[in-house]
């Protein structure tokens, strides 16, 4: 996976009209797709018997899939789970441009957005057909991530040149002059730049719900706006619309605050460590949480329930109780800058309490004190994917991982023994510390099974 | 006219998305729909037109799917499908002059099929596999069954 902020979406030329209607098959073109060194439309020519970094397509079917699908694609997550098929289809028709339609050989990228970045995959063997039904074979397999504001530009950029080919052609009035208006008053407007967020978080098409979309904008006062777009990037609109009044009777169910120790230390060791905006939300994790251990002088150790209760300041039996029918975990801050109120969800494992409360602790501590509510949410924002890294490096620190895996380990049950008794020693599960050695590089691919130790 | 004021939405005026009718759908009277419809082709979607009456595209070619590999041969065979797939329910809720944008099908070989009005005055489709990473079709091979 690569880290760049330039994609590009071009046309490299127009091609004479194609069979079909206008403007589809008056815009036929040369189509590029790069990001960074990668080219996404990089295809054998099957009957040229040749190479060519662009495809020819619509370029006007293109630039309506992007524009109908701005909001989505710059903001919309991937889920881990979808509620139902149904869900799960429609989130890869916005998201997916093989879904784009037409009759295309579309370029097989998948755009997923976590707020701040976008991953951009391109998988060719998922677009892979028999030289009979494709005359073309897709070539590169990659993923990279882009900043939003890129991903933005390159559209905005391709849009525009297809209009301009529109316009020079005498051919002013199509639907997608006005769906991209449509899209720059929403962008303009701040009101409508908000209700399309919640939309596009929600997994929703503009203008799908507006029933549920007026019901969860009125929690903004409450909960804060930011809370509201973590908690709609992971509730499904059919089965959780209540998800809000019920974590607000949950957090109201709760008194007990924790009084973070010493709180302005941690606040100046982690003031110049960035943002979300700034630093992507794994490393952003880790050096909060590094930067947390060496304030309360914890060393590589295993931290015990007793000394978490004591640097909340909070007895077991608080970190022990879950905020009753709570639907998610929510953090809430106090009066004081230093306090914080943990509402968790039903949680019967102590590892995964650990867990929770660590992530609610990272996100408190990374979060403006203006912000409402603290959700911990199955959401796969960079918010999200921050407090999961804090609460991954601040309970089992990749350091203490690396050093209990410095000799050979021998076989695949040599690696699970030692992961169930790491996850013992360290009293988190063991799906956190396979996932913890994938992701820092202690061993590739034991997430999935196939553990490879790193180099 | 409607004006649009600070924070008004105005609705967007079209979503592109393809959208299959229920099963339950009964609006739309299917046999007289199977009747009215034609099959043109598009040359575009074979490695010979020829073969199929269909003047060849000037070069350079467009990237799209070929029927080469479908075993659909004539004329005929391709308005059966189209007449099945009406017949089956597979027809888009995005109409023009009343004749559905899309009719779906899959074919003997189990590739699935869009189907794409080019003229809604005449009824005339044009078909064409669906590309191997086009979600849409998860759709079409389920409601066919």
């Amino acid at each position: 996976m690569s880290m760049s902020n330039n994609i590009e979406i071009r046309i490299d030329g127009w091609l004479p009209d194609g069979e079909g209607p206008d403007p589809v098959a008056r815009t036929n073109a040369e189509v590029f797709v790069g990001i960074g060194d990668s080219c996404a439309t990089e295809v054998q020519d099957r009957q040229a018997n040749t190479v060519r970094q662009t495809i020819r397509v619509s370029a006007y079917l293109f630039a309506t899939w992007l524009a109908s699908n701005w909001w989505r694609l710059t903001l919309e997550p991937e889920r881990e789970r979808f509620a139902d098929d149904s869900a799960r289809l429609d989130w890869k028709l916005s998201h997916q441009s093989g879904a784009i339609g037409g009759g295309y050989l579309w370029p097989p990228l998948i755009f997923a957005s976590d707020r701040f970045r976008v991953s951009v995959r391109s998988d060719a063997s998922a677009s892979f057909m028999r030289p009979e039904l494709s005359p073309v074979r897709y070539l590169n397999t990659f993923e990279s991530i882009v900043n939003v504001e890129a991903l933005e530009g390159a559209i905005e950029a391709f849009v525009g040149a297809v209009i301009s080919r529109l316009d020079a052609l005498s051919l002013r009035a199509t639907p997608l002059h006005q769906l991209w208006k449509e899209v720059a008053t929403e962008r303009r407007d701040p009101k409508l730049c908000a209700k399309r967020s919640i939309e596009a978080m929600l997994g929703l098409d503009p203008d799908t719900d507006a029933n549920l979309i007026g019901a969860i904008q009125t929690w903004e006062k409450k909960a804060g706006r930011e809370a509201v777009y973590e908690i709609a990037a992971a509730m499904s609109v059919h089965k959780d619309r209540e998800v809000f009044s019920q974590t607000d009777a949950a957090i109201r169910g709760v008194t007990t605050f924790a009084r973070i120790e010493q709180y302005s230390a941690i606040q100046a060791a982690i003031a110049g460590l960035g943002t979300l905006a700034t630093h992507i939300p794994w490393e952003l994790g880790k050096s909060v949480a590094e930067s947390l251990r060496k304030v309360w002088n914890l060393g590589s150790e295993p931290i015990l329930n007793a000394s978490v209760g004591a640097m909340l300041n909070v007895g077991e039996t608080t970190l022990k109780s879950d905020g009753a029918l709570a639907p998610l975990s929510v953090g809430i801050r106090g009066r004081n800058e230093d306090q914080l109120k943990l509402v968790l969800r039903p949680l019967e494992n102590p590892p995964g309490r650990r867990f929770e409360i660590a992530r609610l602790l990272g996100d408190f501590l990374l979060s403006d004190t203006q912000t409402g509510w603290l959700p911990a949410t199955t959401a796969l924002t960079a918010r999200q994917k921050f407090q999961r890294a804090f609460a991954a490096e601040f309970l089992c620190p990749s350091e203490a991982l690396k050093m209990r895996f410095q000799t050979e380990v021998g076989d695949s049950d040599e690696i699970e023994m030692k992961i169930s008794k790491i996850a013992s020693e360290f009293g988190v599960s063991q799906r956190m510390v396979r996932h913890h050695l994938d992701n820092r590089g202690v061993f590739r691919g034991i997430a999935s099974g196939l553990p490879v130790l790193a180099a | 006219m409607r004006y649009h004021t600070f924070g008004e939405s105005m609705p967007r005026s079209f979503n592109p998305k393809r959208q299959m009718r229920a099963a339950s759908d009964v609006s739309i009277d299917r046999d007289a729909l199977a009747k009215c419809v034609r099959y043109g082709g598009n040359p575009e979607h074979k490695r010979n037109p020829g073969d199929f009456g269909l003047t060849p595209p000037a070069t350079p070619r467009i990237d799209k799917t070929l029927c080469d590999g479908v075993a659909i041969f004539q004329r005929q065979d391709a308005l059966k499908l189209l007449r099945e797939g009406i017949r089956r329910g597979l027809i888009s809720q995005q109409e023009r002059n009343h004749f559905p944008q899309n009719i779906w099908a899959v074919s003997d070989n189990a590739t699935p099929l869009e189907a794409q009005l080019e003229n809604e005055v005449t009824g005339a489709y044009h078909g064409y596999p669906m590309p191997a990473d086009d979600a849409f079709s998860e759709v079409v091979l389920q409601r066919w069954k």
